[in-house]
């Protein structure tokens, strides 16, 4: 059959174009960073690690939620495992390193279980599930930790998790290129991405398809959840000490991260890569508003309005392609 | 000349991220007329009927409607001009009820409140002008409708806006018969009250009992018009593929006798759920069996059970003579059947998936080498099945939501016909498929059953059936009422009343 492959000049179709939008504005704001801030000592290899470093935890969060996202589910209650699992790992030091962290992220993945056995088998819905269990596992860690911060005191695991540099280069930073890996071949090149992204992009197809729709939410759950755990201990590692708030202002960086690289948020599209540029931009911004000398208000509303600024560059994408 | 043309569009061109689909179409609709537009799947017919309503706006060209000079910006300015479309991708909001859909944007205030009650019995007008007033009520939610169903309720919908002009996109696509002769009743009553029409079909035999003229669209351009009684569907088949001879379309299979010794490859007996009563029938290797009824008689709700959408209450599945227990639709298809489900675009298609992507679905797990999915494979395996099927896209690469209608039915297909299936459940398989693809399908169909596999078919279009199945029951109110071996058309739509 003749097939109307008559393209214009351009080597890519607008569509395509739209989707790299999300990298100029990476380099853009790198730029601009750069231009404004280079007596602040922006472009200092000191402080481009650093930035690495901030966003290393929301870097790792950000890549469960792009498979929970592309699933057409959300989870509110990353954050309060992060806590959980920091001060798990910080109570639990003391008995070795092998029982700690193991211990952390399995209390992670039991609640992402947990999350899932009620999306999944019970058929609530994960917003409101998960919006429980943020309170359950927020008040359990209080409890525990009778509101005290817990101390670090262990070098190995310090180094390992969060304080540690090979050379010029965080731990943390190769941490979140390595998770960023793994989640980008898990979602692009792996039968399980794919039923991911079906089950977001058409639950009812992907049922017909013979894909187990409620098992590939379950499992998004519970990789979430083990990856907010990671985050808890990296976070443990590097402030060396665990407190209940941690985590706690880290869902719209997440979920901003994520969707501006490109994840839809109402499911079957997702891109690890993006989100990993997502979260990028925001560390970078923030890392700029505080070079800037903002006072803490002042970042505040600057990053709201970057936020949805960036949003609206990546989303406009998808209103023009829907109703065309 | 006397009175103007109810639609005149000249030089029609429009392009879809540098993908024309129109160049330049002409086209006119004369009042009172019902117009027939054909062509192959994916000739632009459906992106010319949006760029009438206003759904799209064209890169070039002029329209006038009665006359007047006319450009829209939308389809609110389109219906504000008294043009009306049935799109062939139903446009109603399953989670509300038939009354709310019809009135949809259109809604009757009191008062700055809704008068449901006036809606509702305007509802109920607009039902029984479509036939179906004591079939389906105008409380009734969508969702609980089948495809045909819905389809007259969008029929319903566009007849509420006392529109001018209506367009009708493959409106017949799923009905039946029976069905599709009141749909005609209904056609011809609005055109004795002075509505012109467009009506768009792979029917060709249709256009013949209800429509004045006829004009073919190919490849983005208007080839031909003629009066309806000036042509036969040769010729039209012929324009619509640009061929000096029309190529041979009918298809009748050499249907065979079951041999009795073996054991059938797929036997259901007694099955009882929500909507079905004790139903029985056996499909042998190489056999094709024909389920025919009624919109609702039944049919979908077999393939359903067999595939383990709806749960049985009592009854048993023997695949190759084994009781198997099937709970869901990864079970069927570990058990090597597969479904063509009714509807494309709810329940077979991942619309925002690439083609390719959408193709593997059914077989990721075939794929994927121990770890990794074989994309070199996948993508061989999507280029001979985009060949085969005749699929119309822009490359593998392109999502099903910007195909044809027809062509993501193609995919459809595809999908479900590489997998490791032996019994392929086929529920309207060639709905919105032109007749030449059609064909295509049926010697696919054929060869598949050669191999010794199984399909059950089911299909509103008796000819379909009547030349194609080894045997047809036939399914009213959730039970098989008849069987009949080799059968005609004609004594398939005396049976299914
Ligand atoms: N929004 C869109 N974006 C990109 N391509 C499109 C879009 N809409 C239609 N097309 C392309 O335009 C061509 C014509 O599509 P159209 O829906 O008009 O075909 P059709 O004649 O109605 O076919 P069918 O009989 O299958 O319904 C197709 O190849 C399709 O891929
Ligand atoms: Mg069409």
């Amino acid at each position: 059959m003749d097939i109307a492959i008559k393209r214009t000049a351009l080597p890519l179709s607008l569509g395509q174009w739209q989707h790299l939008i999300i990298y100029f504005v990476f380099v853009g704001l790198f730029v601009f960073f750069s231009v404004f801030l280079h007596d602040k000592g922006f472009l200092e290899a000191g402080n481009l690690m650093n930035i690495a470093r901030q966003t290393a935890m929301i870097s790792i969060m950000a890549v469960g939620m792009t498979f929970v996202l592309s699933a057409a589910e959300i989870d509110l209650s990353f954050g309060a495992v992060v806590a959980l699992s920091a001060v798990t790992v910080a109570l639990l030091l003391p008995y070795g390193i092998w029982i700690a962290v193991p211990a952390a992220l399995g209390v992670g993945a039991l609640c992402g279980l947990i999350n899932g056995l009620f999306v999944a088998k019970v058929g609530i819905p994960s917003f409101l599930v998960t919006l429980g269990m943020t309170g359950i596992i927020t008040g359990i860690t209080r409890w525990v930790t009778e509101l005290q911060t817990i101390p670090v005191d262990h070098e190995t695991f310090a180094f390992i998790f969060g304080s540690g540099d090979i050379g010029p280069i965080s731990v943390l930073f190769i941490w979140m290129m390595v998770i960023a890996a793994g989640g980008h071949v898990l979602l692009r090149k792996t039968s399980f991405g794919k039923e991911v992204l079906a089950s977001g992009g058409n639950k009812i197809s992907a049922m017909y398809s013979g894909i187990n729709v409620n098992r590939v939410k379950l499992y998004v759950l519970v990789l979430n959840a083990t990856l907010a755990a990671l985050a808890g201990i990296l976070y443990a590692g590097r402030l060396q000490s665990a407190r209940y708030t941690l985590g706690e202002s880290d869902l719209m960086m997440v979920i901003a991260a994520v969707i501006i690289g490109g994840t839809s948020l109402f499911g079957g599209k997702g891109t690890v890569v993006g989100a990993l540029i997502g979260a990028l931009i925001m560390g970078m911004v923030n890392n700029g508003l505080v070079l800037m000398g903002l006072n803490v208000d002042q970042q505040l509303i600057l990053r709201g309005i970057i936020i949805i600024f960036a949003v609206t560059l990546t989303m406009g994408t998808l209103r023009k392609k829907k109703k065309a | 000349m006397s009175p103007a043309a109810a639609i005149v569009a000249k030089g029609i061109f429009k392009q879809f991220d540098g993908n024309a689909v129109l160049k330049g179409v002409n086209f006119e609709l004369a009042q009172g007329e019902i117009h027939a537009l054909v062509g192959q799947n994916g000739a632009g017919k459906s992106t010319l009927m949006k760029v009438l309503n206003g759904t799209h706006q064209p890169d070039q060209g002029s329209l006038s409607i009665f006359g007047q000079p006319a450009s829209f910006s939308s389809t609110g300015a389109a219906r504000a001009r008294g043009i009306a479309m049935v799109y062939q991708e139903l446009s109603l909001v399953p989670t509300m009820s038939v009354a709310d859909n019809i009135f949809m944007n259109n809604w009757i205030v009191v008062g700055g409140l809704l008068d449901a009650e006036a809606m509702r019995a305007a509802t109920l007008r607009l039902l029984e002008k479509v036939g179906v007033a004591n079939e389906i009520s105008p409380d009734q939610l969508v969702e609980s409708l089948s495809m045909g169903q819905r389809q007259l309720v969008e029929i319903a919908k566009a007849l509420s806006s006392e529109a001018r002009i209506i367009i009708l996109d493959e409106p017949t696509a799923s009905l039946s018969d029976q069905e599709i002769e009141r749909l005609f009743v209904a056609i011809r009553r609005l055109q004795s009250e002075g509505v012109s029409l467009i009506y768009i079909t792979h029917y060709l035999r249709d256009i013949f009992k209800i429509c004045d003229r006829v004009s073919v669209l190919r490849e983005g351009r208007c080839v031909q018009q003629w009066a309806v009684s000036e042509t036969s569907v040769p010729q039209l088949v012929a324009a619509m593929l640009g061929e000096a001879v029309a190529r041979q379309t009918n298809w009748q299979r050499a249907t065979t006798e079951t041999p009795p010794a073996a054991t059938p490859l797929l036997e259901v007996e007694n099955l009882v759920t929500s909507h079905l009563d004790e139903v029985s029938f056996k499909v042998y290797p190489g056999q094709v069996v024909g389920l025919a009824g009624l919109l609702g008689s039944g049919r979908t709700e077999i393939l359903n059970a067999i595939f383990g959408l709806d749960p049985l209450q009592s009854g048993q599945i023997r695949i190759n003579g084994r009781a198997v227990r099937i709970q869901s639709p990864a079970q069927a298809i570990a058990h090597g059947i597969n479904l063509v489900p009714e509807d494309r675009r709810s329940q077979g298609l991942i619309l925002d998936f690439s083609v390719l992507d959408n193709l593997w679905l059914c077989s990721l797990r075939q794929l994927t080498n121990p770890v990794f999915i074989d994309q070199n494979r996948a993508a061989e395996v999507a280029h001979a099945l985009v060949k085969r099927l005749q699929v119309k896209t822009a490359g593998i690469e392109q999502a099903v939501r910007y195909l044809s209608g027809g062509n993501q039915q193609k995919v459809v297909i595809g999908k479900c016909l590489h997998t490791q299936a032996k019994i392929l459940l086929l529920d309207d398989p060639t709905f919105g498929i032109d007749l030449a693809a059609k064909h295509e399908i049926m010697h696919i169909v054929n060869e598949y059953v050669q191999q010794g596999n199984a399909v059950v078919f089911v299909s509103s279009e008796y000819s379909e059936i009547a030349s194609f199945c080894d045997t047809t029951y036939i399914v009213k109110k959730g039970r098989i009422a008849a069987q009949l071996a080799a059968t005609t058309e004609e004594r398939l739509l005396a049976a299914v009343q």
